[in-house]
């Protein structure tokens, strides 16, 4: 499915930081803090570059049913917010559109 | 530190739970104090690696794989996560999920006010090379 990014750069990020995002959009992070509660309700998933069973995107996305890829080395570098991307997170798989 | 793993060999959840929040005390009173040393810092740095990443990423999943005998670790995770098992286990992973729900001053694991102390009291700019 095609997805629009919201992207934080960022390893140590706050609720302000997500200002400008969309409802449906995928976040994008090296990994999540509890301040991603606010849009857990909008996003269509998350993408991680920490790859860990009991980091905190895992945690959440076990808890809120919301798919997750993880381990996605330097994805934050290569995406932009705004960016759009084919992802199948069934497949765990991505690709820049 | 090693309080909190010698309850987690016992599996002794309430002294864990209780060894967890001490560290945790201790860190955000090194970090609060505006006349802590380097050492000092250090040694916050040094819990805030312990139970941010190495206790609560590796050590605690480790000690739920070796408590596992009739399902993999994923699937424990989901069920736990769901609600669907309740046991000392599921108590043990709420333990180390409490932890990585932690914020101090409106920070994850108040970590700016470390930076900004590590900062100021090591004169490192940042821990993290690509922050």
């Amino acid at each position: 499915m095609k997805k629009r990014v919201f992207v934080i750069k960022k390893r140590l990020w706050k609720d302000e930081d997500l200002v400008g995002f969309e409802t449906g959009d995928t976040l994008v992070v090296k990994n999540t803090t509890p301040d991603v509660q606010i849009i857990l309700s909008r996003t269509s998933g998350i993408i991680t570059e920490i790859n860990n069973l009991l980091c905190h995107a895992a945690i959440i996305s076990r808890e809120n049913n919301i798919p997750l890829i993880m381990g996605q080395a330097k994805v934050t570098s290569q995406l932009e917010t705004g960016d759009f991307i084919e992802v199948d997170f069934d497949k765990k798989i991505w690709k820049k559109f | 530190m090693e309080e909190i793993l010698i309850y987690t060999y016992r599996f002794d959840l309430e002294k864990l739970s209780q060894a967890i929040e001490n560290l945790w005390s201790k860190y955000i009173h090194i970090i609060e104090n505006k006349g802590c040393t380097e050492d000092e810092v250090y040694r916050a740095r040094a819990i805030l690696y312990f139970l941010g990443y190495l206790y609560s990423e590796n050590i605690a999943l480790e000690a739920i794989k070796n408590r596992l005998y009739d399902m993999s670790l994923e699937e424990f995770l989901i069920k736990a996560d769901n609600g669907e098992i309740k046991n000392e286990l599921t108590k043990f992973y709420e333990i180390v999920k409490s932890i990585k729900n932690k914020e101090y001053q409106g920070s994850y694991l108040g970590e700016k006010l470390f930076n900004k102390v590590y900062e100021e009291k090591t004169g490192n700019k940042s821990r993290h090379r690509l922050d």
